[in-house]
């Protein structure tokens, strides 16, 4: 049997069996993606159960009661 | 010549006698053979269509992988010998560190606690005289904020600052950090990316030239740890570093990588900043620079290295996102693909897009499944072999450009060999997937990926 023939063989059995497994490994991706915790939004956009919203605050006008915060536009600037 | 050149070349010139063996090989065989093994092709009609497809196929591979070598060629060798640009709109405005304007880095992090420490501990180490690093936390829930914070403390020379959001995905956290951002010219980067240390003295010198918006930079995989991270670090040299410097030469690099990309803050908030309506906003971005006419060019020694997806399914959940991101930043912009007047070059760049994104891939599974069925069927299983070699050959010679001229690790090339057959087939398989499911419309999220502290 010549060389060719031997090599063809081995890339024909190694290119039917890894379309095999492309095929599978998607699968396999796809299915786990299903399942994955937290890919469903219980409520919000990106937020948890018992979690507030705590880098959101209100933005209030100068010169009102609370001077504590330094919010602009609801982020929260700390160095 | 020191030992890593000296493997570099001995790699090099085995590769390429390898490629030029198998060309002469191929030529004897197909000459000795005759009509006998290919006349099964132009058996039948269907046979005969897909066949002569497959051919003009092939011979449009071979044209891009030279185009893009004879171009990456060029622009490597303007980099390297300095050519002298005779263009009279550019003037050496950053000549001397005190012209250097300030840069900010914009750092966008979602749970990235294992890797965010040693990020900012790199970005605080780089060679540039005045830059700021803005870590923008996108509401994580692990303790990113946290680390974060302790790196801004331990902080004198360099500013670090870090802002805290509600999540919004990462175009928000961009957009936040071009709003927040101080400097003329800005960073984007990812949260788990260590950049090189003269990454932004290299990307600042293009800004000379008014016209250039922004510039890419050299995305390298850190974590060669396994056969599928090294066959990726192979990947981003030859399929990614040697389109972008090609693309480079053109000033029309149609992707600017997430984890390194500097642009002009006013070119940024001209175009909008990120939009959110794409999984591949850094596509989507780049696109609309281009259409807005700015040059986007690509710099080899601004390195950022990043962390590759080390198992199979992290790395189909990559690929997935990437393929639709593409897809739907294409989309975004089709128009552009039947106006080649008004176009220009950026018709050429989303026919390009196409022809990689949704062609080649369609094209290697359909040349695969084809010659396994020939094979099978007719019992001449020398085509796919034949196949096969032809597109080696293209990769080994590929490689082997690209890992001499990026100056790159020389065990790389061996892999060449099974790149196709094995990494590429089941890439492009998920590729095939991902294109159907984004034109049927099925829903997709972020799916982020596990860091795994490899920086």
């Amino acid at each position: 049997m010549d060389i060719v023939a031997i090599l063809s063989t081995v890339i024909l059995l190694a290119t039917a069996g890894t379309i095999m497994v492309a095929v599978a490994a998607y699968i396999a991706f796809k299915v786990r993606e299903r399942r994955r915790p937290g890919t469903q939004k219980v409520f919000g956009e990106g937020l948890r159960p018992g979690v507030a919203p705590i880098f959101l605050t209100r933005y209030l006008p100068p010169g009102a009661t609370d001077s504590r915060r330094n919010d602009v536009g609801g982020v929260s600037s700390k160095k | 010549m020191n030992k890593r050149s000296l493997a570099r070349l001995t790699l090099g010139i085995i590769g390429l006698t390898l490629a030029v063996v198998l060309s002469a090989f191929i030529y004897v065989y197909v000459r000795d053979q005759g009509a006998g093994a290919l006349s099964v092709l132009f058996s039948n009609l269907v046979l005969k269509i897909v066949s002569i497809y497959l051919l003009v196929f092939l011979c449009l591979l071979v044209l891009r992988y030279l185009v893009f070598m004879l171009y990456s060629f060029f622009e490597h060798y303007e980099r390297v010998y300095g050519a002298v640009s005779q263009d009279k709109t550019s003037t050496k405005v950053f000549s001397d560190d005190n012209a250097l304007p300030l840069i900010t880095l914009v750092v966008p992090a979602y749970n990235e606690g294992p890797v965010i420490q040693q990020a900012l501990r790199s970005l605080l180490a780089l060679d540039y005289p005045r830059y700021e690093v803005l870590v923008v936390d996108d509401g994580s829930t692990d303790d990113t904020y946290q680390k974060a914070m302790s790196i801004a403390r331990e902080s004198l020379r360099v500013p670090v600052r870090v802002v805290t959001k509600r999540n919004g995905g990462k175009a928000d956290a961009l957009n936040t950090g071009m709003t927040l951002a101080k400097g003329e010219f800005i960073v984007n980067m990812d949260g788990d990316t260590k950049l090189s240390v003269n990454a932004l003295r290299a990307c600042i010198r293009h800004f000379e030239d008014p016209r250039v918006g922004a510039v890419a930079g050299n995305v390298k995989v850190l974590n060669r740890e396994n056969m599928l991270t090294r066959v990726q670090a192979l990947e981003y040299v030859e399929g990614l570093a040697m389109a972008r410097k090609a693309q480079s030469f053109f000033r029309v690099v149609n992707i600017i990588p997430g984890p390194m990309g500097m642009f002009r803050k006013s070119v940024l908030q001209q175009v909008g900043g990120y939009d959110r309506d794409t999984f591949a906003e850094d596509c989507d971005l780049t696109l609309k620079l281009l259409m807005s006419g700015m040059h986007v060019v690509y710099e080899s020694s601004a390195t950022a290295w990043v962390e590759t997806p080390s198992t199979w399914l992290d790395l189909l959940k990559q690929r997935y996102r990437w393929t639709r991101g593409i897809l739907q930043a294409a989309r975004k912009h089709r128009w552009v693909i039947w106006h080649p007047r008004k176009g220009g070059v950026n018709t050429f760049i989303l026919w390009l897009m196409l022809f990689e994104s949704i062609l080649w891939p369609f094209s290697t599974v359909l040349g695969s499944l084809f010659f396994v069925y020939v094979g099978f069927a007719y019992g001449t299983i020398s085509l796919l072999f034949l196949w096969w070699v032809q597109l080696t050959i293209l990769d080994l010679v590929a490689a082997v450009y690209c890992v001499v001229v990026e100056d790159e690790d020389p065990v790389l090339i061996p892999y060449a060999i099974f790149f196709r057959v094995f990494y590429i087939t089941i890439i492009d398989v998920a590729k095939v997937f991902a294109t159907l499911e984004e034109w049927r419309g099925t829903s997709m999220t972020w799916g982020k990926l596990q860091r795994e502290g490899k920086l």
